[in-house]
């Protein structure tokens, strides 16, 4: 039994409008989270000459962390310790401001920074927006995938019949049709689930309005109680983190600890959290909560609490795919990589339907090959200037797309993009190899940098392709 | 136990390859048998369900039988892709026409009814939904987190979709509204 060829026609024609609307955000969000995907690596690469360790002292860390407290100047209301990980292997210490390195004396030692990988972080979370209104729209494309779904699958009346098709020609528009059906259809429950988890982190705070509105309850109530409350502590103690550590080891021995947080630092109602990670679990940490003598008050539940306790914590694995090393990485980024296809796709299929080429054509070539050259420009400017601006973003972006657009072909446009980005990917390859020399030989350097080439090398093959049209005489347009 | 995770290991990688290699034979050919390749090939899939949840626990496994068939399909896709070398003619370039008047108000409607109007009626409606289906009152916000984005998507669909905006508009402000009552009497 079919769908009705009515409900198919609304449903194409609600998804095209859907598509349409979110097609360059949506672009950009699946890009970029597709990246985010390997952002420790990233950060690894950006501070390629911090030392990497496993190990590391805890009473140097105790000194260093209670050093900084002591330190007016230092100490901000959360303290933070980034213990060293297998994803990254660096002891660090931060305020709310900046992160230090912990140096084996228990000193600190250098800021580390990652000003590209925040970028990148901040333009997947928020589009540059500042303020809770780009989260949350951010999240609100995550209701528009889902809408994007229910809307494809019920155009798509073939699902079955055509469930391994692919009709692969240059410049064709069943080509792009295939691709983006193929690639949405075998994804379904990976996009799905990226949807659910990437519209949380947003569209909670208006649920959390509406429910505050309906109930009469505190909005920092409601929180409390997904998040816990926090303890009542009154101690002038210093930070005893040995002891903590070795109660930890006592009350949960399969607890890994990956970091630490000093809440109300330097008061006399300062507590601390270790959160760790436990074994087969997708919830991001537990968190046990010590006071500042080492004692152990309590964990809040996240491993352990109630069903939607641990659920919320377990939102940001099951969005970023950290949960299993480099396998769920690796899977994460080839369907990230697929819902960033689909997405391109998408607009191809509907540029091609229509009988005439306009600005369009153009500006979607330059966006699906400006965004990842003006990122990879932001790259430049952060290895050589330490600096990465949004404005600088949106503006080379803004040029590329101005180029594009007074072209007109957006063959030609989209070749001249690619061009540009093999020099680029290849310059930015270049810098950090000088910048950093030995540096660039620590594990992550060495996959960001080979994925770069990569990146270069497919983009050479496909600029340099004989068989490919130079410019759209005689052929159709696609980005 | 070493042996046992690579056995665990090597059964799920047989199950997904093989689940979705068996789909695609079922697919391709034109054997009689069709029907009951189908069920073979999701039953492997959900075999491998098991092996993966034996080898990393049911919440990695979960994860693993959900993603891992889709890059399995995908390899088979690729496997079939067929070349055309057949390519049609480019349109000329055309300026942009302006929208009318009534082409901007239709898109600023339509952009207010799938925006605010459905956030806020998906809002009060899993909400709803979740105090009717839960008891306690995280789990009730836990759940309304989850299914509010597709409750929203579904509207948003409803909405553009229907031939008769009149019905996803008047459902909608209904369902909300009852489920504002329900929530108030709680």
């Amino acid at each position: 039994m079919g769908l009705p060829p009515s409900l198919v026609k609304q449903s194409l024609s609600s998804h095209s409008w859907i598509g349409l609307l979110v097609s360059v955000a949506m672009y950009i969000v699946c890009l970029t989270g597709t990246l985010c995907v390997f952002y420790p690596e990233f950060q690894r690469w950006e501070f390629a000459n911090a030392p990497e360790s496993l190990a590391y002292d805890r009473s140097s860390l105790q000194t260093a962390l209670n050093n900084a407290i002591a330190d007016e100047e230092m100490v901000t209301s959360h303290m933070y310790v980034y213990l060293p990980t297998e994803d990254r292997p660096i002891l660090t210490m931060a305020n709310e401001r900046q992160d230090y390195l912990v140096t084996p004396d228990g000193t600190l030692g250098e800021p580390v920074e990652s000003k590209w990988t925040d970028f990148l972080i901040d333009m997947h979370l928020y589009l540059t927006i500042p303020g809770t209104f780009g989260l949350i729209l951010v999240s609100t494309l995550g209701a528009m995938l889902c809408a994007l779904i229910i809307s494809g699958l019920l155009a798509h009346p073939r699902i079955f019949k055509d469930a391994f098709k692919l009709r692969l020609g240059p410049g064709s528009r069943l080509e792009q049709v295939d691709i983006h059906n193929r690639l949405s259809v075998w994804g379904t429950p990976f996009y799905l689930l990226i949807a659910v988890t990437g519209a949380y982190f947003g569209l909670v705070l208006p649920l959390l309005g509406v429910v505050s509105v309906l109930t009469g309850k505190d909005p920092a109530q409601i929180r409390a109680g997904v998040f816990g409350e926090e303890p009542q502590v009154y101690s002038e103690s210093q930070i005893d983190l040995e002891t903590a550590f070795d109660n930890l080891q006592e009350i949960a021995p399969e607890a890994k600890p990956f970091r630490l947080i000093v809440h109300d630092a330097g008061t006399p109602q300062q507590f601390f959290e270790i959160m760790a990670s436990h074994p087969r679990r997708v919830i991001y940490s537990e968190n046990y909560r010590f006071d500042p003598e080492g004692n152990y008050l309590g964990k809040v539940g996240f491993s352990d609490g109630e069903v939607g306790r641990q659920i919320v914590y377990s939102m940001y694995y099951l969005h970023f795919g950290h949960f299993a090393g480099y396998v769920g990485k690796v899977i994460y980024f080839l369907l990230g990589l697929a819902l960033t296809v689909v997405s391109v796709t998408g607009i191809n299929i509907w540029l091609r339907k229509r009988s005439k080429r306009d600005l369009f054509n153009p500006l979607w070539a330059g966006i699906v090959w400006g965004v990842p050259l003006s990122l990879m420009i932001a790259m430049i400017t952060s290895l050589i200037l330490n600096f990465v601006s949004v404005p600088l973003f949106w503006a080379s972006l803004v040029a590329l797309l101005t180029y594009c657009v007074r072209v007109r072909d957006e063959i030609v446009g989209r070749r001249h993009l690619q061009r540009v980005s093999i020099v680029v990917g290849l310059l930015v390859v270049f810098i950090h190899l000088v910048k950093f020399g030995s540096g660039s030989l620590n594990p992550a350097a060495i996959m960001i940098n080979a994925c770069l080439l990569l990146y270069v090398g497919i983009l050479a093959l496909t600029v340099w392709q004989p068989w490919q049209a130079k410019s759209l005489v005689g052929q159709t347009s696609q980005a | 136990m070493t042996f046992t995770k690579a056995s665990y290991l090597i059964v799920g990688t047989l199950c997904t390859i093989g689940g979705a290699g068996v789909l695609y034979f079922s697919w391709k050919s034109k054997i009689q048998l069709k029907e009951s390749f189908n069920v073979l090939g999701w039953s492997l899939l959900v075999a491998a369900l098991f092996s993966w949840t034996g080898l990393n626990g049911w919440e990695f496994g979960t994860l693993y039988a959900i993603t891992l068939p889709s890059l399995a399909a995908l390899l088979y896709v690729s496997y079939n892709a067929e070349l055309n070398g057949s390519s049609v003619a480019a349109p000329s370039f055309k300026p942009i026409k302006k929208p009318t008047g009534r082409q901007a108000l239709s898109f600023i409607g339509k952009l207010l009814l799938i925006l605010p109007f459905a956030l806020t009626a998906s809002i009060f409606v899993s909400y709803g939904v979740s105090i009717l289906a839960v008891q306690s009152e995280l789990n009730q916000l836990v759940m309304a987190i989850c299914i509010l984005p597709i409750i929203w998507g579904f509207f948003a669909y409803w909405l553009l979709a229907d031939t008769r905006l009149v019905r996803p508009v008047a459902s909608q402000i209904g369902l909300a509204s009852l489920f504002v009552v329900q929530v108030l009497q709680v």
